[in-house]
């Protein structure tokens, strides 16, 4: 999570979402301390810590793209590495929002274990496909140069 | 999660499928939804721009029509005034002078003394209205008060000028803009509006200069003056235009409620203007 973190500071160019990083983090880290502390039973399949990070990358994903929004910095969002950085992040936390929830009771069943690693395959493999992406973007051609920052966790 | 353990297996099996399945089209459809509202957004800067530059154009080519009309003028005067009043000169003063009687001779220096003197006259005529010796020498209250003065000679309409709080002149540069848009103002009221007075006041905050010019002829309102300007026609408009936004200030067409009078209101920021 903390190299989330990072990379979405790094991408940041408003100070909006370099407080949100900020602020999310160590929301996150408080939370998750108070969890481990009080609340974790030492089950495997606990997965609340996972929902935790999901929402917060959902949240940096969502400032990311208001930011986007009010200060576009190219015509073709898509033509930025960094857009299909976080399409990545945002989509795999969407995606395993609901698994990660639900994992503590679904995965009592072990015929839901099936499922689970379908859904939880599937959408890894669509983010490492993004992120392949966004890097095949941002290396394409070194000499070209590019307005937007480099990605650097 | 606890408050969940108690719902049953089959029914956490739909919820993690639609809940699932409804994350990732709301997370697509925000995707999308960002894709074309970002290019809509850049679209309308794009316009943005090419407004503003176009509007840039059009007040360069007022300002390139403006110098090359008062050049044709100053050539005009030059060409049509000057040069026959020097050409006489020369014409009584040419050699055969020598050979004539002492009061011919006396005649003709004499009346070359008289064109030669309505030559610089007429040079400093032509000087004054590029740039009025009065603002020049004691600023735009008395070059107002000076014109006012020479309109209310001609006796076919009643001006008058107020400066109420003027005591700190502006630059020269900035104060021949303010008279030029004045005189621009002053004359199209006189030519188009027929109206019987023509009253101008000055005041003053602390961050603005107010200038208001009323006349009870036919005016003028902001959506008509703006529309104007915008015609080939409206080249004196253009030039109001482009010299208030010079000044970064406001001008302001109204109809007065009481539909007697028409106002047309200057406001110029004093800060950049000392």
């Amino acid at each position: 999570m903390a190299i989330v973190c990072l990379v979405f500071k790094s991408i940041s160019t408003t100070s909006l979402l370099r407080k949100g990083v900020l602020i999310g983090f160590i929301i996150y880290v408080f939370t998750l301390s108070i969890y481990f502390f009080f609340f974790a039973d030492g089950n495997y399949y606990d997965k609340t810590p996972s929902s935790f990070q999901g929402v917060l990358v959902i949240v940096l994903s969502i400032l990311f793209f208001y930011e986007q929004i009010k200060k576009p910095d190219t015509l073709f969002i898509y033509a930025l590495p960094e857009f299909w950085y976080v399409t990545a992040v945002f989509i795999h936390a969407a995606g395993t929002f609901f698994i990660y929830i639900f994992a503590a009771f679904w995965l009592q069943n072990s015929a839901n274990e099936n499922d689970y690693m379908n859904i939880f395959g599937s959408l890894s493999i669509l983010h490492n496909l993004l992120i392949a992406f966004a890097t095949f973007k941002q290396y394409k051609d070194p000499l070209l140069s590019t307005t937007s920052k480099p990605i650097t966790a | 999660m606890f408050f969940l353990q108690a719902t049953t297996s089959t029914n956490v099996t739909y919820v993690v499928y639609f809940g699932t399945f409804g994350m990732l089209l709301l997370a697509v459809g925000l995707i999308v939804f960002i894709v074309i509202h970002q290019r809509k957004v850049i679209y309308f800067q794009l316009r943005m721009k090419k407004m503003q530059e176009e509007q840039q154009q059009m007040m360069l080519q007022a300002s390139i029509e403006s110098q090359e009309e008062e050049r044709q003028r100053i050539a005009a005067d030059l060409h049509d005034d000057a040069g026959p009043l020097l050409a006489t000169v020369r014409l009584y003063l040419n050699e055969n002078l020598i050979h004539q009687d002492q009061a011919t001779q006396l005649q003709s220096i004499y009346n070359a003394k008289q064109i030669i003197d309505d030559t610089i006259q007429l040079i400093r005529n032509m000087s004054h209205s590029l740039i009025p010796p009065t603002l020049k020498n004691f600023g735009l209250e008395s070059a107002v008060n000076d014109m006012f003065q020479k309109i209310n000679g001609s006796g076919s309409i009643s001006a008058s000028a107020r400066f109420h709080d003027y005591k700190r002149r502006l630059k020269l540069d900035y104060e021949l803009s303010i008279f030029r848009v004045l005189q621009e103002l002053v004359n199209n009221t006189i030519k188009h509006s027929h109206s019987s007075f023509i009253h101008l006041t000055q005041n003053k905050t602390d961050q603005y200069i107010y200038i208001r010019i009323h006349h009870d002829g036919e005016g003028l309102t902001q959506t008509e003056y703006e529309k104007l300007r915008d015609t080939p026609q409206g080249m004196g408009l253009k030039n109001i235009f482009s010299r208030v936004k010079i000044l970064n200030s406001k001008i302001l067409f109204e109809k007065d409620p009481s539909n007697t009078y028409y106002k047309v209101t200057i406001e110029i920021p004093i800060e950049a203007m000392l």
